[in-house]
């Protein structure tokens, strides 16, 4: 009996190798371990030996069990997987078929780009203000120092309301800039200020590519009891690095609006050149792409382009040697190393004064970009028209 | 306005720097130099050749071989081009000259060389080897020698053997171009010698002075009237009560009465006799030109010089044309042109002038447009000989207006609208008179040196505090500093403390430097905007003011367009008649632009509407599927002063008209989905507007607050604009949502503790029995068991009949304290669908 449980386990072990699918493996374990199978069978025969017989041979039956059983398990969890295996193979698909469409819109440019700003500034504890889009002569000129013969009144840039005048505030005009908004807050709200205006301004002008009748402003104000023109370069230059994602550097140069004194415009170190003015190519092997690229990157000036140019640059600085490298002029920022962006400045004591600020207690800074032209820089816009065309073919791709 | 670096040399030494960095400073201490480019050359050992003889080379057929003189020496020269002839004269690169082969590449120095056997000790040239610009090169012969005979407007009496070809074509120069517009505030930049006196400030450099000294012959009396450190000043600034000493100078009796004193504050003038008018000289000419101005005749040429240099406007008229009275005199008289009153000027147009128009005129006649444009009557000939010079100062305001009105922005114009300081039209005169006097020796002083007006030299003091600048700068500058500055600019300053007293010079004194924060820039831009380092202001931590709106319509934008994706538009705000008008939105609602681009945009939307179609129609090339959305702002009239303006949101849906189900339930689902995320509102069925279908509208309101609203458009609409498809839209009033949204909080539920359960019931009703009947029949039943009924199907079709609809129910019941009993779902049934029945319902499948 001793030896028929041997030779039960050996044939077991023996067809349990032989098993190559979970069919097999479940008939071996009917066959052998079943309620009717072979092990079952030479246990009938335990009742026909001593007590003593039965104990030993009963151990051992026990064993051999407990031992098939547990190789049983290992053998279909091996055949297990190895079945999951084949399977997932039967389940390729097609990696490069296009997903499923899901449907999602899009956010104009132009809000976005005014979202990222508004967002920069408010991190810097400015409020957004917002105004009247049909405005007064008064908000729009006369309270900004804009007296009333003044080259920027002329009809050419303004356009009016057909309405009768107010004595007091003038005719009624579509705001030329966004800078009504300074007087209208200060009146609000009074001393000290920290806001930005983000909005739509309006100039009598002809449309073309790069000019047209309808364009969004921004407009910043600082007032304090210590606000200085280092200040103002300190907010631009944070705010300019965050907005492009990298160090930028900013100047000023003399510049005339009449609601500020000093008067500036500010310029920040051109995105292409680094401030350079002229920009490095590589002559050898892989500098045709490089010089594509650098080129598209300069007439698009877009971020994403940038991030490409920087690696084109940085590929080739790692395998070049210096005569391969030939320098051209920047034609984004005319070989000046930087970009006009805006008109700033200190805020003229009449300006403050129309807003009831005492101008000897408090000082501040102003300043007006335009988000429609940054915006078109950041995405390499190259017609303004488009901004208001309602294009999907355009809009689809912000 | 463009500037020549030799001109400016003039007046202050630039020495060696570069122009590139005389650009730069400009840029970063006064006004923009907007770009640079260089005129004329240095035409080392070029000279005038003069072809004495030619013969044909032995060797060649096209080429000749030619004796040249330069006055000197012959020389024997290979020539191929073949417009040459004896006798002509033409530029000769001698060896070591440096020409362009074929106007071609990079210069190379002329060697001697033998062409064909033959020596050649030089070249003939034609224009683009010797780097004439095309304005030169057009008048020539293309590939020609250039024939210097041909010149006719030049003065051929320089042009001769030997000659050198920079007295010709002018030497080597910069022209600087300034922007216009950075000068708009700086009267005193409007000529060569304020950009001078800018550049000695930032160089530290002397600034010579003007050359005004008459020559002997003509004194002036003189008293000096300033008390100014400035050597301009110095040299110049003296009232000349002109009293000539040799009789025949009073031979014309000149009067000049100012009867617009506002207008015209200074008067200066002066007649000149024994003038001949001859072409300017080569010098006068290529300097004039090269900064843009054409060359006319001496006189007129020297008038537009000492504009160019001092920037004062200045005029010269025919005496002869000016009336005498009985006694001989001519007058001038300044003042305002009548109504309608016709005026030719010397373009040859004619205007019909205003009354605020100022004129220049004698006893009979108008002779000029005041600061504008001289007259055609009165304009220099060739045969005048008697002359009346005029500089004066003119009033800026009117003086635009006019020029603006009559559409004649000339060069005085710009300049008199500047706010000239009217010191400036005596300084000019004297300049003027002193350089007529080097052109045309003959021409003889013959009247009194003219000064009418009421003007008086300006004294203007202003004490600027050293901290204040300081402050403002965030920088700490000394007050030995800021006076350093400010002297260099001219300014007279005194120190007390922390105090500086400053006293203005006469040209800053018109419009530009008048209160402190002036003073404050003047020391900002000459220390050096660049010296100032960005620094963060140390303010105390703040939280902005809150702008719920703006986080409004950012989060609307989120839903709208990542959400329920629909693509956001931007539009003009205005739109035509013809718009509005297809829209049938009323024209009483709009307000109209006094000037306007076009008829297309002479109205201020009333309404998103009409632009959006727009938008919708030019994509439909494209697309024929697609959700769009504007946020932006309508302008209606409400009686006040201000109009009004809304912040609105426009949403359209457009699909086919293939495309089965009714659109106006995708709309009106987006706009419920969007409405949810801020407030709730009460649907309701009230009369539709124009623009909407007359059965498919629904608004959305909170008590009496119109939130929002949701419709198809007119099928009219479709029609008037053409559209091939079907459109439904939803309008949010973004002012009242906002009000609103502020109320709107939300509170969490409990999840229930006992299990729901939920059945189906489908019925049918009369077609035009509402949901809203059989849900408010189903609300009827009492207790709160229901806690959802959810629509999920409504059918219309033959199987249930005509006029008559399936709706299709869940309705989901749940009790908060224990589980329902199988008999309190029956009997919640029952009593759901006795109410259904009471309000004519058939419950189908019973």
């Amino acid at each position: 009996m001793e030896q028929s449980l041997q030779k039960l386990e050996e044939n077991t072990l023996d067809a349990l190798f032989k098993a190559n699918d979970l069919h097999q493996l479940r008939e071996i374990e009917v066959k052998y371990l079943g309620r009717k199978g072979e092990l079952t069978t030479i246990l009938r025969g335990l009742k026909d030996l001593s007590a003593e017989q039965k104990r030993v041979i009963g151990q051992l039956a026990n064993k051999i069990k407990i031992e098939l059983e547990n190789e049983i398990e290992k053998k279909r969890s091996k055949l297990e997987n190895a079945e999951l295996s084949k399977s997932l193979e039967n389940e390729w698909i097609d990696l490069t078929a296009p997903g499923a469409p899901c449907e999602i819109g899009h956010i104009h440019p132009i809000s976005q780009v005014q979202e990222e700003v508004e967002t920069i500034f408010s991190q810097m504890g400015f409020a957004v203000m917002d105004g009247p889009e049909i405005e007064s002569e008064y908000y729009n000129f006369e309270g900004l120092n804009i007296p009333a013969h003044h080259p920027a009144r002329d009809i050419q840039d303004t356009f009016f309301i057909e309405k009768k005048s107010d004595p007091k505030q003038g005719k009624l005009v579509l705001r030329t800039h966004t800078s009504p908004v300074q007087v209208r807050t200060m009146e609000k709200y009074g001393a000290p200020l920290r806001i930005i205006v983000p909005g739509r301004v309006f100039r009598y002008e002809a449309t073309d590519a790069s000019h047209d009748s309808t364009f969004y402003q921004v407009e910043g104000l600082m007032i304090d009891k210590d606000i200085s023109l280092a200040s103002l370069k300190g907010v631009m230059k944070e705010f300019l690095s965050r907005l492009f994602g990298r160090e930028v550097s900013v100047r000023f140069r003399p510049g005339y609006f009449p609601f500020v004194e000093p008067g500036l415009e500010l310029d920040f170190s051109c995105l292409i050149c680094d401030g350079k003015g002229q920009i490095k190519i590589d002559r050898a092997d892989h500098g045709e792409t490089n010089r594509a690229e650098i080129e598209h990157a300069e007439i698009n000036c877009s971020k994403i382009e940038h991030a490409k140019m920087n690696r084109a640059k940085t590929n080739r600085v790692e395998t070049d040697h210096v005569d391969t490298i030939e320098s051209r002029p920047c034609r984004v920022c005319k070989q000046t190393g930087w970009m006009e962006f805006m008109g700033a400045g200190m805020v003229h004591p009449s300006v403050l004064k129309a807003g009831g600020i005492d101008s000897e207690k408090y000082q501040g800074w102003a300043f007006g970009f335009g988000l429609t032209r940054l915006v078109m820089m950041r995405y390499g816009i190259d017609d303004i028209r488009l901004l208001t065309s309602g294009d999907l073919r355009f809009l689809h791709q912000f | 306005m463009k500037i020549s670096r030799n001109w400016l040399n003039e007046f202050v030494d630039l020495g060696k720097t570069s122009s590139q960095e005389i650009a730069k400073l400009l840029t970063l201490h006064t006004a923009e130099v907007e770009g640079l480019y260089e005129t004329g050359s240095d035409f080392e050992n070029i000279v005038v050749g003069k072809i004495l003889t030619m013969e044909k080379h032995p060797n060649a057929d096209k080429l000749t071989i030619c004796k040249v003189t330069d006055g000197k020496k012959e020389y024997q020269v290979v020539c191929g081009a073949q417009n040459i002839y004896i006798g002509m004269q033409a530029p000769f690169a001698k060896i070591g000259a440096k020409v362009k082969w074929h106007g071609e590449g990079d210069p190379v120095t002329l060697e001697k060389a033998k062409i064909r056997g033959v020596e050649s000790e030089g070249m003939l040239c034609a224009g683009s080897e010797i780097g004439l610009h095309e304005e030169e090169k057009s008048n020539q012969q293309k590939s020609g020698i250039v024939d210097l005979n041909d010149m006719v407007d030049l003065n051929a009496m320089e042009i001769k053997p030997g000659t050198h070809l920079k007295t010709i074509f002018g030497e080597k120069d910069t022209i600087f171009e300034m922007d216009n517009k950075s000068l708009t505030h700086r009267p005193d930049l409007w000529g060569h010698y304020g950009i001078a006196r800018e550049l000695a400030a930032i160089f530290g450099k002397k600034l010579r002075p003007l050359k005004l000294e008459l020559s002997s012959e003509y004194k002036f009396k003189t008293e000096t009237k300033f008390e100014n450190e400035s050597e301009f000043a110095h040299e110049s600034n003296e009232k000349h009560n002109f009293e000539n000493e040799k009789k025949h100078f009073s031979k014309i009796s000149m009067r000049v009465s100012i009867q617009n004193i506002h207008q015209c504050p200074r008067y200066c003038g002066i007649a000149l006799t024994n003038v001949t008018i001859e072409k300017s000289p080569i010098w006068l000419k290529t300097r004039l030109e090269s900064i843009g101005y054409k060359s006319i005749n001496a006189i007129v040429d020297a008038t537009n010089y000492v504009m160019a240099e001092v920037g004062q406007p200045l005029h010269a008229f025919d005496l002869g044309m000016i009336e005498k009275d009985a006694h001989g005199t001519r007058a001038i008289i300044i003042r305002n042109a009548q109504k309608k009153e016709k005026f030719q000027t010397l373009d040859g147009n004619t205007h019909s002038l205003t009354k605020e128009m100022l004129l220049i005129s004698d006893s009979k006649k108008a002779l000029a447009l005041a600061g504008i444009m001289g007259g055609q009557n009165s304009e220099i000939k060739d045969g005048t000989t008697e002359i009346f010079l005029e500089s004066a100062n003119f009033e800026p305001y009117s003086t635009r207006k006019t020029a603006q009105s009559l559409n004649l922005r000339t060069e005085s114009a710009q300049r008199f609208e500047k706010s000239l300081d009217p010191a400036l039209a005596e300084i000019a005169l004297k300049r003027l008179i002193k350089l007529i006097q080097t052109l045309c020796p003959s021409a003889q002083i013959a009247s009194s040196f003219i000064d009418e007006g009421t003007w008086k030299p300006k004294k203007h003091s202003i004490t600027v505090s050293a901290e204040k600048v300081n402050s403002k700068l965030g920088k700490k500058l000394s007050i030995a500093a800021m006076k350093k500055i400010l002297v260099s600019l001219e300014f007279t300053v005194t120190s007390k403390e922390k105090l500086l007293e400053i006293s203005v010079p006469s040209h800053r004194v018109t419009k530009d430097v008048l209160i402190e924060d002036d003073v404050i820039e003047e020391i900002a831009r000459m220390y050096g905007y660049e010296h100032i380092e960005p620094a963060l202001p140390l303010l105390p931590v703040k939280v902005p003011r809150d702008n719920i709106e703006r986080r409004l319509k950012i989060k609307a934008r989120k839903i709208l367009s990542l959400g329920l994706g629909f693509t956001e538009t931007y539009n003009y705000s205005f739109y035509g008649e013809e718009d509005y008008k297809k829209c049938f939105l009323k024209s009483e609602d709009h307000i109209v632009l006094r000037n306007y681009l076009s008829e297309e945009q002479k109205y201020m939307r009333a309404s998103l509407l009409p632009n959006l179609l727009k938008n919708i129609r030019e994509n439909l090339r494209f697309f024929n599927n697609f959700k769009l959305y504007e946020i932006g702002r309508t302008y209606k009239e409400k009686g006040s002063y201000m109009p009004e303006e809304k912040k609105v949101i426009l949403g359209a849906i457009i699909v086919p008209k293939k495309e089965p189900g009714e659109i106006f339930e995708k709309a009106l689902g987006a706009l419920e989905t969007f409405l949810a995320q801020y407030t709730q509102c009460e649907k309701e069925i009230k009369p539709a507007p124009d623009y909407a279908h007359p059965l498919k509208f629904l608004e959305f309101n909170q008590g009496k607050e119109k939130i929002a609203s949701c419709y198809e458009l007119h099928p009219q609409i479709i029609k008037n604009l053409d559209l091939d498809v079907k459109i439904a839209l939803f309008e949010i009033d973004l002012t009242n949502l906002v009000k609103k949204s502020q109320q709107h909080e939300i509170r969490y539920h409990p999840l229930p503790k006992f299990p729901e359960t939920s059945f189906d019931v489908s019925l049918i009703i009369p077609e035009k029995t509402t949901v809203k009947n059989m849900e408010d029949a189903m609300k009827k039943v009492p207790g709160k068991l229901i806690t959802k009924i959810t629509l999920f199907d409504i059918f219309k079709g033959t199987q249930i009949g005509e006029g008559k609809k399936a709706l299709a129910f869940s309705i989901t019941l749940r009790a908060e304290d224990h589980t329902l009993t199988d008999e309190e779902i029956r009997d919640m049934q029952q009593k759901i669908f006795f109410e259904l029945k009471k309000a004519g319902a058939e419950i189908r499948g019973l």
